[in-house]
C-alpha cells in the first residue's frame, strides 16, 4: 500500500472510467485531469461502449463501478480480464461493506475505493495497481470472519483498567448512553451530534474493545462501571 | 327371624303341612257333625247364648236361651268342650230344656248327607287354597322380593285360618288353638308386608302398631296354652284377644291404603295401592251384599251364602297381580269399567225385572229375584264381552275380515310410499285409489309460507266444495283437534285437524267409493295418514326453501371465494409493488443524489488540499465536508432500508451477514448465522431473494425488540429445490394462534405480510411459539434452479 515518489513511472497511466451515473464519472474525469500523470481515456456507462472503446484503445487500469446499468461490475471485470489479461482493475463501492470488499477481492480486483475517496487517495491507488501492486480501502483484511459463539463468551472482553485507559471521556458518555440503553440516533439526539458521528464514535469504541458487537461492548462495559 | 326362615325347603315344607292339615281336617269336618251352640254359664245353668242356624242344634230345635242339661248322657259340666270353650261340640245326644219350659228334650244329633256338607265346607277350603297357593306363587316367581316372601307368610297364615274354621267350629284336635294362632300371627305380617309394600313406609304408625300387634299375639299364645292346658277357662276372652289383631291389622292396611291413595298422581304406589283397593272391592262387596244386606235388612240369609266368600280370593290374587307385575294398567280406568259395567247391569236388570213384574210372571215384588236378574245381567255381560272376542279372533284367524286387514295394509304401504319424495299430486292421487276413496283436500297454513292447498280426486275440479271445507276448516282449527267423522251432508267423509309449532293444517278425506260409511275404528288410519301427508307438506316446502337457500349460499360462495381469489391477486400485486417502489427508490437515491453527494464530498476534500491555508476558509470547507458526510450517510441508510442495494448486487447470503452485523452494532443482540448449502455467490431470483431477506429482516428485528432475549439464532440452508428460513430465540414468545387474529386486525402486520408473501410464491411459514417458551420462525421457499 505504501507508495514512493522515486518509483513515479515516467509514462502517463492510461484510465478508463466506467460509471452509470455520468455526472460522477465527469467529476471522477475532472478531479484526475489535475494529476498530469494519468490520463482518463474515456468514460463508459455500459458494459457494451466499454468493449467498443477497448476496440481502439488498451487502457493501463479501469476505475470500475460496482453496479452498471447491464450488468455488474464483478461481471464485467471478469470479462475485461479475459479480453485483456493485463488490465488492472480497481472497483468503486459506495458502501464501507463487507460483501462488497470480499466480493471484489475474490474476484481479482487490484484495487478497491470508497466513490468518496480523495484524488490523493485516488491517485495512490491508478499507480499503485498500475505498478503491479494491490489498492485496497477499506482493506478485506479488516472483515476478517468473527464466528460468534455463544458458548464461549467472556466479559470483561479485556482487563477492566484496559478498557478504562482505551476509551477518551466523550467515549465513556457515549458507553454511559449505550447502558441506557439507548440507540445511536437516540444518543446523537442527546450529545448534539449527527447520527452518523454517533455511530462513528459507537464503532471507534468497539474497534478500541476488539469486537464487533454492541453487546458485548455494553456488558463488558458493566464491569467498568460497577 | 324372617332371614332364617328365607330357605326355598322352609317354604315346601309349609306348604306341604298346610296341604296336609287342610286335606286331614277338611275329611275330618265331613265325619263330624257341626252343632253350633255357644253356651254361657248362668248360675250354674248352661244356658244357649248363639245358635248357629245353620247347626245341627238349630235344626235340632235348640234356641237361644234354651238350658243345656246333658250332653252325651252326662251333665253339661263336665263336657270337657263345654268347659273349654263353652261349646256344645263333639256331641250325638242333646239333654236340653226350652226356655220358660220344665220338661226336658232329647235331641240326637245326626250328620248331615255328605253331598250337603261338602258343599258347604268346600267354599273355605277352596278360599284357604287360593290364599296359600296365590302366595306360594308369588314367592315361587319373585323370591327375591321381600314383599313377596311376607305375603307368602302372611297368605299362609290367613289360608291356613280359613283352612280350620270348620274343624274349629267342631272343635277338632287342636283346630282350635291353631286357628287362634294362625288369626292372631296374619295381621303382625300384614303390617310388616305393608310397611313395605307398595313402597317402604316405615312410619311411626306402623311400628306402634307392629308392636301392639306383637304383644296381643303372645297374650294370646299365652291364653291359649293356659286354656289347653285347662288351666284356665276364658275361651271367649282368647277369641277376643285374637281378633283385637286382625282389628288392629285392619286398621293399620286403611291407614296405610289413605296414605297412598293421597299420593301424587304419577307415584306407583297409588296406581298399585287402587289396583289392591279394587282387589277388596271385588272380594268382599259380594259376600257383603250375601251376609251382610240380608242382616240389616232382616231379610232371610241366603242358604249357602258361604259361596260368595270365593270372591274373597280376589284380594291375594290382587296383590299377586301387583308384585309379579311390574306395570299395572290404570287403576281408575279398571273402576270405570267395572262401574259402567255394573250400572249398566243394573238399568238393564231393572228393565227387565219390572217387565216381569208387569206380565205377571212374578207373583209380587221379590229383592232376591231382582239380585238374581243384576247378577245375571252383570254375568251376561261378561259373558258376551268374551265370547265376542273369542269368535272375532276365530274369524280373524280364517281370515274372514281379510278387506279390513287390508285396508291396514293399504295405510301401511301409503305410509311407506310416502317417505318416497313423489311428486305430491301424484301421491295424492295413488292415496285416494289406492284407498278406494273419492278425494282428498290438504289447507296447511303457516306463518312463512302462508296458505297452502292441495286437492285430489273430486275436490280438485269443484271450487265450490274446496271453499266449503276450507270454511269448515277455518271455523273449526281453533275449536276442536280431533279428528272426526263428518256428517252425510259434507262433501268430505272424515276430516284430521294438526296443529303443529308453526302451521295448522286440515286434511279432509273424501268418502268410499263403494259409498260405505267410514268406521269408526279406520279414524285411527285415517289421523296416521293425515299426519304422514301434513308432515310430507311440510318437508318438501322446506326442502324446497332449503333448496333455494343452498342455491343462493353457492352462488354466493362461488361469488366471495372468485373474490378472495382476486383479493389474493390484489394482495400479491400490491406487494409486489411497494417491493418494486422499493428497489426503485434505492436505485434513484443511489444513482441520484447519493452519486452527487458522494462527488461533492471527494471535491471537498480537493478544495482542502489546494485552498490557501486560510484558517478561516478551512474551518468552512471542514463543515461543508462534514455535511456532505452525513449527507451520504443519510442517504446510503435511507437506501439500505428501503432496499438494501447489497442484496440487489450481492444477493441473499451477503445481505443476510450484513443485516446482522448491522443489528449487532446497533442492537444489543448477538446473532449466529449458519448458512448450510450455499455460498455467498450463489444468487436466487429476485422474488425469492427480497422475501427471504424480508423474512431475516422481520425475524430478526421482532425478536430483537420484542422477545426480551438477546440471544438469536438465524439458519439459511439450501435442500435440493427450497430454501430454509429460520429465526429462533429462547424469548418470552405469543401465541401463534394471534398471528391469524392479527392479519384481521392489520397489527404486527410484518409477519403477517410476510406469510401472504411466503405464501404467493408457493412457500410456508411456521411459527413455533408459546407463552414463555421462545419463539421460532420457519420459512420454507421453493426455488427453481
Amino acid at each position: 500500500m505504501h507508495w514512493d515518489n522515486s518509483m513515479e513511472p515516467e509514462k502517463q497511466i492510461q484510465v478508463l472510467i466506467v460509471d452509470s451515473n455520468r455526472p460522477f464519472a465527469e467529476g471522477t474525469k475532472a478531479l484526475l485531469s489535475f494529476e498530469p500523470r494519468i490520463s482518463a481515456i474515456g468514460i463508459v456507462e455500459d458494459e457494451y461502449s466499454c468493449f467498443n472503446i477497448l476496440k481502439d484503445s488498451s487502457p493501463d487500469v479501469v476505475l470500475l463501478d460496482f453496479y452498471l446499468k447491464d450488468t455488474s461490475g464483478l461481471d464485467l471485470m471478469a470479462k475485461l480480464k479475459k479480453v485483456q489479461p493485463t488490465i488492472k482493475v480497481i472497483m468503486l463501492i459506495e458502501q464501507n461493506q463487507e460483501g462488497y470488499v470480499l466480493a471484489a477481492n475474490r474476484q481479482g480486483a487490484e484495487g478497491l475505493l470508497l466513490k468518496t475517496c480523495s484524488l490523493d487517495e485516488m491517485t495512490k491507488a491508478i499507480f499503485s495497481v498500475a505498478k503491479g501492486g494491490v489498492y485496497f480501502s477499506p482493506s478485506p483484511s479488516a472483515f476478517s470472519p468473527i464466528e460468534i459463539d455463544f458458548n464461549d463468551l467472556h466479559f470483561p472482553v479485556k482487563p477492566v483498567a484496559v478498557l478504562n485507559k482505551l476509551l477518551t471521556p466523550e467515549e465513556k458518555e457515549i458507553m454511559r448512553l449505550l447502558t441506557k440503553p439507548l440507540s445511536n440516533n437516540e444518543i446523537a439526539a442527546s450529545l448534539g451530534i449527527t447520527p452518523r458521528a454517533a455511530e462513528h464514535q459507537v464503532q471507534i469504541i468497539l474497534l478500541k474493545f476488539g469486537i464487533r458487537t454492541r453487546l458485548e461492548a455494553l456488558l463488558s462495559w458493566f464491569f467498568v462501571e460497577k | 327371624m324372617l332371614e332364617k326362615l328365607n330357605k326355598p325347603c322352609i317354604y315346601y315344607i309349609t306348604s306341604i303341612v298346610f296341604i296336609v292339615l287342610g286335606l286331614g281336617y277338611f275329611f275330618a269336618c265331613l265325619t263330624q257333625p257341626y252343632i253350633g251352640l255357644l253356651l254361657k254359664n248362668t248360675n250354674d245353668k248352661w244356658i244357649v247364648v248363639t245358635s248357629d242356624p245353620y247347626g245341627e242344634g238349630y235344626r235340632s230345635g235348640i234356641r237361644v236361651g234354651d238350658e243345656i242339661l246333658k250332653i252325651n248322657g252326662e251333665d253339661a259340666i263336665n263336657n270337657r268342650f263345654v268347659k273349654k270353650w263353652g261349646e256344645a261340640e263333639r256331641a250325638s245326644t242333646i239333654e236340653f230344656r226350652k226356655q220358660g219350659e220344665f220338661k226336658s228334650q232329647t235331641v240326637i244329633i245326626t250328620p248331615q248327607p255328605i253331598p250337603l256338607s261338602l258343599f258347604r265346607e268346600l267354599p273355605s277350603l277352596i278360599l284357604g287354597f287360593v290364599f296359600w297357593f296365590v302366595g306360594f306363587i308369588t314367592w315361587y316367581k319373585r323370591s327375591f322380593l321381600e314383599q313377596a316372601r311376607i305375603l307368602f307368610w302372611m297368605n299362609w297364615l290367613i289360608g291356613l285360618a280359613f283352612v280350620l274354621s270348620h274343624a274349629s267350629s267342631r272343635c277338632l284336635f287342636l283346630s282350635r288353638e291353631l286357628e287362634y294362632i294362625s288369626i292372631s300371627l296374619a295381621p303382625i305380617f300384614l303390617i310388616l308386608f305393608l310397611s313395605i309394600f307398595p313402597v317402604v313406609n316405615n312410619n311411626r304408625f306402623n311400628k306402634f302398631a307392629f308392636i301392639i300387634a306383637c304383644i296381643t299375639f303372645l297374650t294370646t299364645l299365652a291364653l291359649i296354652t293356659l286354656t289347653s292346658l285347662n288351666i284356665i277357662t276364658v275361651a271367649s276372652f282368647t277369641k277376643k284377644a285374637s281378633l283385637v289383631n286382625v282389628i288392629i291389622g285392619i286398621i293399620t292396611m286403611l291407614f296405610n291404603l289413605g296414605l297412598l291413595i293421597r299420593q301424587p298422581k304419577h307415584h306407583p304406589g297409588r296406581n298399585e295401592a287402587g289396583i289392591f283397593l279394587l282387589g277388596m272391592g271385588i272380594g268382599f262387596f259380594p259376600f257383603a251384599l250375601l251376609s251382610a244386606v240380608p242382616i240389616i235388612f232382616n231379610f232371610d240369609q241366603f242358604l249357602y251364602s258361604q259361596v260368595s266368600s270365593l270372591f274373597i280370593s280376589a284380594v291375594p290374587i290382587s296383590l299377586y297381580y301387583i308384585i309379579v307385575n311390574k306395570y299395572l294398567p290404570d287403576s281408575r280406568r279398571l273402576f270405570l269399567s267395572i262401574i259402567i259395567n255394573i250400572s249398566a247391569a243394573i238399568i238393564l236388570s231393572t228393565v227387565a225385572f219390572v217387565v216381569i213384574y208387569f206380565l205377571k210372571i212374578l207373583p209380587g215384588y221379590i229383592f232376591e229375584v231382582y239380585f238374581v236378574l243384576v247378577v245375571f245381567t252383570l254375568l251376561f255381560t261378561y259373558c258376551f264381552y268374551f265370547i265376542r272376542k273369542v269368535i272375532i279372533r276365530l274369524l280373524e284367524k280364517r281370515s274372514y275380515f281379510q278387506s279390513e286387514r287390508s285396508f291396514e295394509q293399504k295405510v301401511a304401504s301409503i305410509n311407506r310410499n310416502l317417505a318416497s319424495p313423489l311428486a305430491e299430486e301424484q301421491r295424492l292421487e295413488e292415496i285416494i285409489k289406492n284407498l278406494n276413496i273419492d278425494g282428498i283436500f290438504i289447507i296447511l297454513e303457516n306463518e312463512k309460507l302462508g296458505c297452502i292447498k292441495k286437492a285430489a280426486g273430486r275436490f280438485k275440479d269443484n271450487p265450490k266444495e274446496r271453499e266449503e271445507l276450507e270454511n269448515f276448516f277455518r271455523h273449526k282449527q281453533k275449536l276442536d283437534l280431533e279428528a272426526k267423522m263428518l256428517p252425510d251432508d259434507c262433501p268430505a267423509g272424515i276430516y284430521v285437524p294438526f296443529i303443529s309449532s308453526d302451521a295448522t293444517c286440515g286434511v279432509f278425506f273424501g268418502r268410499h267409493l263403494s259409498r260405505i260409511k267410514f268406521e269408526q275404528s279406520e279414524l285411527p288410519f285415517f289421523t296416521l295418514l293425515a299426519g304422514q301427508l301434513e308432515y310430507q307438506i311440510i318437508m318438501s316446502l322446506v326442502i324446497g326453501e332449503l333448496t333455494k337457500e343452498i342455491d343462493l349460499l353457492n352462488k354466493s360462495s362461488r361469488r366471495s371465494q372468485r373474490r378472495k381469489m382476486e383479493l389474493q391477486g390484489v394482495i400479491n400485486g400490491l406487494f409486489q409493488k411497494i417491493e418494486r417502489e422499493r428497489k426503485r427508490l434505492s436505485e434513484n437515491i443511489c444513482s441520484g443524489p447519493l452519486q452527487w453527494s458522494m462527488d461533492l464530498s471527494r471535491w471537498l476534500k480537493y478544495l482542502k488540499t489546494i485552498s490557501p491555508v486560510d484558517e478561516k476558509t478551512q474551518k468552512v470547507i471542514a463543515y461543508l465536508q462534514e455535511r456532505a458526510e452525513d449527507l451520504n450517510y443519510e442517504l446510503n441508510t435511507l437506501a439500505n432500508k428501503v432496499g438494501p442495494p447489497i442484496l440487489t448486487h450481492l444477493g441473499l447470503v451477503s445481505a443476510l451477514q450484513w443485516l446482522c452485523q448491522k443489528v449487532m452494532t446497533e442492537e444489543l443482540a448477538l446473532i449466529s448465522v449458519q448458512i448450510q448449502g450455499l455460498s455467498s455467490q450463489t444468487r436466487f431470483a429476485e422474488e425469492v431473494e427480497i422475501t427471504a431477506y424480508r423474512f431475516f429482516e422481520e425475524g430478526i428485528i421482532n425478536s430483537v425488540r420484542h422477545s426480551r432475549s438477546h440471544f438469536q439464532t438465524v439458519f439459511l440452508t439450501m435442500n435440493e429445490n427450497k430454501l430454509e428460513l429460520t429465526v429462533s430465540d429462547s424469548g418470552r414468545g405469543f401465541d401463534p394462534n394471534q398471528l391469524e387474529n392479527w392479519l384481521i386486525t392489520g397489527s404486527h402486520f410484518g409477519l403477517a405480510e410476510i406469510k401472504e408473501r411466503i405464501e404467493s410464491l408457493g412457500g410456508e411459514l411456521q411459527v413455533i411459539s408459546g407463552i414463555n417458551r421462545g419463539t421460532t420462525l420457519k420459512a420454507f421457499i421453493p426455488i427453481s434452479k
